[in-house]
């Protein structure tokens, strides 16, 4: 009895670890921006100046071509400080020409915790595909061993989608690291979009302690490497600004001004509601597209080259 | 440890092969096995609070055996003891914020301020349920209605047996805790009922609860941004969720069980339909019901007293019962509405000749109609149930019940209509023992499409991993 229903239910099982060892087969032997990256930045180590972390608003919106001194984006959707700051120790040992590291700050940068909802597959692929060692992940936790398991059967299934619809890739960036897919708009109305990007976006949050900790650290390794550090508060849409916390943008303000005036390593640009902007830059509320990214990239450029000549 | 976890899909299989394949030589040492990983099960979220499952176990363990030769006031001494010890642990985890805020509160409203301070304390998940069964034990064996057992090892498992641990059901010493005292005997029959519990409560809890529930939290967060139709389906979708949620979790438990040989009882009996609230609470949250109707109704005086009585006894029922699910007034509410429409509903078949014509009534067109009233008025309970505060609640309902009701609702209604879908599936299975409950169906290779088009449906509109309702009473 024990034996037939052992025998059926792995028979039965059967499809399901098919479909399951396919895909981490696919996780694991596609290129993503996790792994792309992850390559270039370790081919290119001797050649890099300009490092530049951040989220999605960095990864979209800072084009290193438009940058003097070569400059790589080591930035990812969702990639919060907690995880800039691993890259940061992984790979800065190595950067030995290292003079510029740039880092975006969001509304939800400095208030974000190490563990929230969306870094929670995420830190999984950092591990595997950038090879970065994450302290919250449990060494019990099996989904640190299957990548498939980390992700949702669904988003699995549309990421296979994505990678034919893509010419069968998942990469999403060019060589230089910055994403490439926000070339034009997506087509819905800035305002209408704005609503629903700012409740996304809204944690309620206001404790910046760790988060500062994170970044200071990251500035005093940076001093003693002779690197300079600009923190960049990227442009986003007035409606968007609007309907999040007044409060909030103030403090952030204040928080990376007083980064500023502690440390002379440290330059703060505020660029969130920059009297430049054009409708025509944003591909949605709160990421440039490849217009807008090349003009704010060159924006940026000058204010480095600006610093640099008053030094 | 959560059931829809990868975490317990390796779990699990684990211990089934080590409980029928390694620790199968006695009872005794399959028991002891039981212990140590339904502590460990429970450790995952907390291994401080395995202290109060050890105490609560031990005490009641102790306050039984001496029951058996005790007799006079020293019996209820002992009784005592283990009802202070229970109900206070559980006093102090979940109400003891809750009654000093409503003290000062209420000290306040005569123009007496008085200071507290608060004590923020975690909930240790499932404390609810565990000392309801194992205070039952004592009470059981205190009425004479059990004897005490001298097996701690099995007594002990009992308390903590992780399928039911954290949410349920809450069994009776009298029908677990001699499972625990015989041989298991592996049943292929049972364990296949047992593998398709799991897979239906997977479906119910990933599927149904965990997308309705992203619909619920917004909806409730943002209340006043939305028409009556809209927030009116929002109440029906949180219907759902916590049925979906609760009863996924309960089948769960009995497949789990099951695969280890066990019978637990039934929780869910195709609630949502009932044709009148009595009829509800014989389907929902069984094992809680006929625990407050064993122990506390009946201790009342049950049915068999006055009519004013009768009214005192159901309202206290149910207030108790609002209470058990949390510390808040919303539940308390919530407990009351069911309480006072099971009244009516109690009085209009004893008295009025309506009551008497429905009863004969065998029409599908009329079960339907009173199926729809039953739910409806659970729908506007559940409000109450899972608002924050009071005052979110009446908004909500003051925002259902406006013009804007009779407006088109936005939101998703291809997932309301694949909710009407579900209903007419289990209005099928109505008779049946659960939701995959297909042994009828003789054709094979249609029974495993089932199979195979429910795992995908898991797998594939699986929401967000969210908590199971229920591990926070």
């Amino acid at each position: 009895m024990m034996k037939a229903f052992i025998q059926k239910t792995l028979v039965f099982l059967i499809p399901i670890l098919l479909v399951w060892g396919g895909l981490e087969y696919f996780y694991r032997a596609t290129a993503s921006n996790y792994s792309y990256k992850h390559q270039t930045i370790t081919e290119n180590y001797k050649d890099i100046e300009t490092l530049i972390l951040g989220d999605s608003h960095a990864l979209y919106g800072i084009n290193p071509q438009y940058i003097d001194a070569k400059a790589f984006n080591l930035a990812n959707i969702s990639q919060s400080l907690y995880f800039d700051e691993l890259l940061f120790k992984k790979h800065i040992d190595s950067l030995n020409n290292l003079k510029q590291l740039i880092l975006t700050i969001s509304y939800f940068s400095l208030s974000k915790l190490e563990n929230s909802e969306e870094s929670t597959w995420r830190k999984y692929f950092y591990s595997n595909l950038m090879d970065v060692d994450v302290p919250v992940i449990s060494r019990f936790d099996v989904r640190e061993y299957s990548l498939s398991l980390a992700r949702r059967f669904r988003a699995s299934v549309e990421f296979i989608k994505y990678y034919y619809e893509n010419g069968e890739s998942l990469v999403g960036c060019d060589s230089n690291g910055w994403g490439t897919l926000y070339e034009t708009t997506t087509g819905v109305s800035l305002d209408k979009e704005s609503w629903s990007t700012a409740k996304r976006h809204e944690d309620f949050l206001m404790d910046f302690e760790e988060n500062i900790t994170r970044l200071q650290s990251i500035i005093e390794y940076c001093k003693k490497i002779k690197c300079k550090v600009y923190l960049v508060d990227m442009p986003v849409y007035h409606s968007y600004i609007s309907l999040l916390n007044p409060d909030k943008f103030q403090k952030i303000t204040n928080s990376c001004n007083k980064l500023a005036q502690d440390n002379v390593n440290v330059t703060y640009i505020n660029l969130r509601q920059d009297f430049r902007l054009e409708d025509s830059d944003f591909y949605d509320p709160d990421h440039l597209n490849h217009k807008g990214a090349k003009k704010y990239t060159e924006i940026i450029n000058q204010i480095i080259s600006d610093s640099k000549n008053d030094d | 440890m959560q059931f829809n976890t990868v975490d317990f899909a390796l779990f699990f299989p684990l211990v089934f092969v080590l409980y029928w394949f390694v620790f199968n030589r006695s009872i005794k040492i399959q028991n002891v096995f039981l212990v140590v990983v339904s502590y460990l099960f429970y450790s995952f979220w907390d291994w401080r609070f395995l202290v109060l499952i050890f105490l609560s176990s031990a005490i009641d363990f102790i306050v039984a055996g001496q029951l058996k030769t005790s007799i006079g006031n020293q019996k209820k001494l002992l009784l005592g003891v283990s009802i202070f010890f229970n109900l206070g642990v559980l006093f102090v985890f979940k109400y003891f914020n809750f009654f000093i805020e409503t003290f000062t509160e209420v000290f306040l409203l005569f123009g007496r301020p008085i200071s507290y301070s608060s004590v923020q304390l975690i909930l240790p998940v499932g404390i609810s349920f565990y000392t309801f069964q194992t205070l039952s034990y004592t009470i059981d064996v205190y009425r004479g209605r059990m004897r005490p057992t001298n097996d701690i090892v099995s007594f002990f498992a009992f308390v903590s047996f992780f399928p039911q641990l954290v949410a349920g059901p809450i069994e009776r010493a009298s029908n677990l805790l001699p499972q625990f005292q015989k041989i298991r005997v592996f049943n292929y029959s049972k364990s296949i009922d047992g593998l398709q519990l799991i897979l239906g409560g997977l479906f119910k809890k990933m599927v149904i609860a965990d997308n309705c529930a992203l619909i619920v939290n917004n909806l409730f967060e943002n209340y006043t941004e939305y028409s009556g139709s809209t927030l009116f389906c929002g109440a029906i979708f949180f219907g759902f969720q916590i049925y979906g949620d609760f009863s996924g979790y309960s089948d769960i438990a009995i497949g789990s069980a099951r695969l280890l040989g066990f019978d637990l009882m039934k929780n869910f009996n195709f609630p949502y339909l009932s044709k009148n609230l009595i009829e509800f609470w014989r389907r929902w949250h069984i094992s809680l019901s006929t625990w407050f109707r064993d122990y506390v109704y009946i201790a009342l005086g049950g049915n068999r007293v006055s009519n004013s009585r009768l009214i005192f006894n159901i309202l206290i029922v149910f207030l108790l019962s609002g209470l058990w699910h949390g510390a808040n007034l919303t539940f308390l509410v919530w407990g009351l509405i069911h309480g006072i429409v099971l009244i009516c509903t109690i009085f209009i078949g004893k008295y009025a000749k309506f009551g008497m014509f429905l009863k004969k009534q065998k029409s599908n067109v009329i079960d339907f109609l009173r199926i729809g009233i039953t739910f409806f008025i659970v729908t506007i309970a559940w409000v109450f149930f899972r608002a924050e505060t009071i005052t979110e609640a009446f908004g909500y309902l003051d925002n259902i019940f406006s013009l804007s009701l009779f407006s088109i609702p936005k939101g998703n209604k291809w997932f309301l209509l694949s909710l009407m879908g579900y209903m007419m599936i289990e209005w099928f299975q109505k008779n049946r023992e659960h939701l995959l409950d297909i042994r009828h169906i003789s054709s094979k290779p249609i029974r495993y499409i089932i199979y195979y088009a429910t795992v995908f449906l898991v797998f594939y509109f699986g929401g967000e991993l969210q908590t199971f309702i229920y591990f926070q009473f």
